[in-house]
């Protein structure tokens, strides 16, 4: 092998090992937070994900597309109560939860981070009034 | 024998020197840290962040900067519950900036990691008689 194409060849080498490396990471990409109108359909609740962690936070719906979708938003300081509706910021866990409620068991429910959250309060339309 | 007795001094000065370190250890950053107290006003009754995923009790307090006037948001760390929203306090204790999980009760905002905020650590808290001592 000449001299001057071992450098190359290492480099290449550190180049290969690091993408394998990235492609077996279970780092995820990060993923910016999304904003959903969602409602709290149950009390609060200390469940443990499919990853084995224990959290704290309740199981939101929210509608996407004429659809009512479910989630578990986690927060560390859960002070909502049942029919509260927030404005929720947060962004998807990889985990998911199993919840029985109400005699009912959801299965896959996808965990959300919160980042932020506020109630949602309507504004009373502008109407004009009558001339 | 005679290179024993030679020894104790310097046994004796290597203690001392681990002592020192190890006290140097224990009081950790200087940075941050005060040994004066402040006088706050209490902006809400107990309460309590998470920090870390570990709840942290207290209240919030708001410090006014005796030469610009500006009002700063701190948290006090502290079990004690018996202080109310609006007493003006004085405290003593280390503080530095940190992110925590909050829950605001007059708006119902939850945020978590968002701001910085400032957590003191009271080693000391009491009513403070003359509000206007900053």
């Amino acid at each position: 092998m000449r001299r001057g194409s071992r450098p190359l060849l290492v480099g290449q080498l550190i180049g290969l090992a690091l993408l394998l490396v990235d492609c077996k990471s279970t780092f995820r990409t990060w993923v910016p937070p999304e904003e959903y109108k969602i409602t709290i359909a149950s009390d609060a609740l200390f469940v443990r994900t499919s990853e084995g962690d224990y959290v704290d936070g309740y199981l939101a719906e929210y509608e996407t597309e004429f659809r009512k979708e479910r989630m578990f938003i986690f927060l560390e300081l859960p002070h909502y109560i049942k029919g509260d509706r927030l404005i929720m910021s947060g962004r998807p866990a990889k985990a998911t939860v199993q919840i029985e409620l109400g005699g009912r068991t959801y299965e896959g429910v996808p965990v959300y981070i919160v980042e932020r959250a506020s109630p949602n309060i309507p504004s009373v339309p502008n109407i004009p009034t009558q001339k | 024998m005679a290179t024993r007795t030679d020894a104790r001094p310097a046994w004796a000065v290597a203690i001392a020197c681990l002592g020192l370190a190890l006290i140097s250890c224990r009081t950790g950053p200087i940075e941050g840290w005060s040994g004066r107290a402040w006088t706050m006003i209490l902006t809400s009754g107990p309460t309590e962040i998470s920090l870390s995923s570990s709840r942290v009790p207290g209240y919030w307090a708001e410090l006014t900067d005796a030469n610009t006037g500006a009002k700063k948001e701190i948290f006090l760390y502290t079990k004690v519950r018996t202080f109310q929203e609006g007493t003006w306090v004085r405290v003593e204790g280390p503080y530095g900036a940190a992110s925590p999980a909050v829950f605001r009760d007059e708006s119902g905002e939850y945020s978590r990691g968002y701001i910085p905020i400032y957590i003191l650590v009271v080693w000391k808290m009491e009513r403070s008689k003359d509000a206007s001592r900053l």
